[in-house]
């Protein structure tokens, strides 16, 4: 579990350098200016020394953790000096613990592909009774309620008076207003 | 010509409440901007008398930077760029179970702020221009730099954690067109990234639907459990004291930390007053200001609900608004995207834009001072009224708030551009942000790069070009290196006395350990 937690640490420096060779590989192969090029190589430089800094790191505190070192657990993720709540709570239940993060973001995901084409309030809908579920709560009139305040919501604020061109989709010519997004 | 500006404004006063309204609604959305509401309303600015249009203008730009307050310290969601700073200790303190507090400070350091910038644009008008323009680019590129090392040092992951998020941000921002020569950088050949990455959606995403993962894991619990007190009911749970007793004691412990809301004004006025910086800036540099300033033992708090850094976030973000008006009255510089909105207003209605405004238009120029006043006491009245109902959203079951926040989540990445991917990129960065709170990365060391690169960038061009494809320029100017003498003292200074104090220290002294 140590030893995972060690390596999870591993992603956000991977995503930095992957990026950072992406900029780079750019960068040489594009007809870019010199000082275009020279203010890429001034962030690209600190990136890549910094993310093996913290890859060497990770793999340290990973190869303690292997050793036994059973100090980091699930984490002092308490002092999160200015990320402000870096603290991520403890659960409740380990079961759940990762499958309703999961579910959230994958049901976010759907929405933002098939917006398009059903439309801000059936995806919307769809979205908030689906997220309401994973998030345990059974009482269909209580589903029903919030997902229909939550539709409300976005159609008077965002649609009637903020005007803001959510996809209508299916409901194309259903309402006046938005656009087709 | 200060009289009859104020007889202007008495004249036109209904204006001020119901701009600090709408700015408070606006600045309450998060992917709503107070330029983007002043664009999108521009063309009621200019059909209004030039005197209401500016004050309205400038109501609804105060309420906006104290509305961004409440999803900041509510759901950890900022209305705004220059509101993620308020997050830092003001969600952590919703969570302790002290909201209505949190909430307090945010109201009566805004509304200090507010009038500390309006006291100051209105006296130190021309005195402020003159020292704000000798910021050349270089010293705003330090200041920059500045505030990214200060985050980094903040994070429980280390220092070398907090720069790799900094840069990791800072080079995140090159996406898009590049400023000088138009070319497409980074962009994966992406046309919604061709502008550059949705800053509103990086935002949201990172701060705010990150936290939506992480309360998702919790299920069916409360936002907030139990407090201090423990338990539920008066008395007992944070909730008990929170309501108006909450609300008044947010306000004292603002006002008995006058050094804090002193300190933070005057950056916010200052900062304010230079073209181009911006809220964001005024607020991580007063932010870190208080950091610097703190004592080692309270330096911990900060990130954590410290008051301090919540004062330090509010009063100079609203300061800042005051300070802003200095260079668009007096020598015709925007010094936001909404002040820039309001050049534009009165350049349409034919008021002389520049330093001659006071002598041409005085009347409408100190109306529109004088209006900043007002429209901080309505800061104050119509902040707390809205922060008495905001509070009991952390006695809300999380089951109910997950999925209602993740919707806004999404909304508000789509609202500032429009585009569906920017609701991808929301996701995108929430999930990103959630790996990244697991794993002790500061995402707001990410976040700050991210939001400040394209200035940084902007200006570290300029500042290269003036000195000739040379790195001199940086630590020419006496300002330049009062603020790297700073930089040094802040960055380098803790681990120096640290270890000054281990090397000095005698083996006899009581022992190592904490008492």
């Amino acid at each position: 579990m140590n030893v995972r937690r060690a390596l999870g640490a591993l992603l956000v420096p991977v995503l930095a350098v992957g990026y950072a060779s992406y900029a780079w590989w750019e960068q040489a192969q594009g007809a870019y200016r010199e000082d275009t090029t020279q203010y890429m190589m001034v962030l690209i430089v600190p990136v890549l020394v910094l993310a093996g800094v913290v890859i060497l790191q990770a793999l340290f505190e990973a190869l303690r953790a292997g050793g036994g070192d059973a100090a980091a657990g699930d984490g002092p993720r308490g002092a999160s000096g200015a990320g402000a709540a870096d603290t991520a709570p403890p659960s409740k239940d380990g079961r759940g613990r990762y499958l309703r993060p999961a579910l959230l973001t994958a049901g976010a995901l759907a929405l933002v592909l098939t917006i398009g084409r059903l439309g801000y309030l059936p995806a919307f809908a769809l979205f908030a009774a689906g997220a309401l579920l994973a998030m345990g709560v059974r009482s269909a009139w209580r589903i029903a309620a919030i997902t229909a305040g939550v539709m409300a919501v976005v159609h008077v604020v965002f649609i009637e008076i903020l005007d803001q061109p959510l996809p209508r989709g299916l409901l194309e010519g259903l309402f006046e207003r938005g656009a087709g997004g | 010509m200060m009289i009859e500006g104020f007889h202007l404004f008495l004249a036109n006063v209904w204006v001020v409440p119901l701009g600090v309204l709408l700015g408070m609604f606006v600045g309450g959305m998060p992917g709503l901007t107070s330029s983007g509401t002043l664009a999108m309303l521009l063309p009621i600015l200019m059909a209004l008398p030039p005197e209401i249009a500016l004050m309205l203008g400038v109501s609804m730009y105060a309420g906006a930077e104290m509305g961004n307050s409440f999803p900041s310290v509510m759901l950890n969601i900022p209305g705004t760029p220059a509101g993620a700073v308020t997050c830092f200790d003001g969600y952590p303190m919703m969570l302790r179970g002290e909201a209505a507090r949190a909430l307090g400070i945010c109201i009566m350091a805004s509304t200090i702020g507010a009038l500390t910038g309006g006291a100051a644009a209105i006296t130190l008008a021309p005195t402020i221009a003159l020292v704000a323009l000798r910021f050349g680019p270089a010293e705003i590129c330090i200041v920059i730099l500045f505030g990214l090392a200060v985050i980094a040092q903040l994070s429980a992951g280390g220092v070398a954690r907090g720069l790799l998020a900094g840069f990791f941000g800072l080079l995140l921002a090159t996406t898009g067109t590049d400023p000088t020569y138009g070319q497409f950088r980074g962009t994966f050949d992406i046309v919604y990234l061709f502008d550059r990455i949705p800053v509103v959606a990086v935002l949201i995403g990172l701060l705010g639907f990150s936290e939506v993962l992480i309360h998702a894991e919790r299920g069916f619990a409360r936002l907030v459990e139990s407090g201090p007190g423990g338990g539920r009911g008066r008395g007992g749970n944070p909730a008990a004291n929170l309501g108006w007793r909450g609300i008044a004691q947010g306000f004292r412990d603002t006002v008995r930390r006058p050094v804090e809301w002193i300190r933070a004004s005057a950056i916010g006025v200052g900062i304010g007053a230079m073209p181009g910086a911006g809220g964001s800036v005024a607020t991580f540099v007063a932010y870190q200001q208080s950091v610097a300033f703190a004592p080692p033992e309270r330096r911990k708090r900060y990130g954590q609900g410290a008051h301090e850094g919540l004062i330090a976030a509010d009063a100079s973000n609203n300061a800042m608004v005051g300070g802003a008006l200095v260079p668009l009255l007096t020598l015709g510089i925007p010094g936001s995207g909404s002040m820039a909105v309001l050049l534009v207003v009165m350049s349409y209605h034919g008021l002389y834009v520049g330093p001659r405004l006071f002598t041409f238009s005085g009347d409408v120029a100190y109306a529109v001072l004088w209006s900043q006043f007002l429209a901080a006491a309505f800061v104050l009245v119509i902040g707390t009224a809205l922060a008495w109902f905001a509070w009991r959203t952390a006695l809300v079951r999380l089951a109910y708030i997950v999925p209602i926040v993740s919707v806004f989540c999404l909304l508000g990445g789509f609202a500032r551009n429009g585009y569906v991917f920017d609701m991808g990129v929301m996701v995108v960065f929430g999930v990103l942000g959630y790996v990244m709170k697991k794993h002790r990365y500061p995402v707001v060391a990410m976040l700050l790069g991210v939001i400040l690169g394209p200035l940084f960038e902007e200006n570290f061009m300029r500042s290269w070009r003036m000195g000739f494809g040379e790195f001199d320029v940086f630590w020419e100017s006496p300002i330049a290196l009062v603020l790297w003498g700073l930089f040094a003292v802040t960055f380098v200074g803790p681990p120096g006395v640290r270890l000054a104090r281990r090397l000095f220290a005698r083996p006899d002294a009581g022992g190592a350990g904490p008492r």
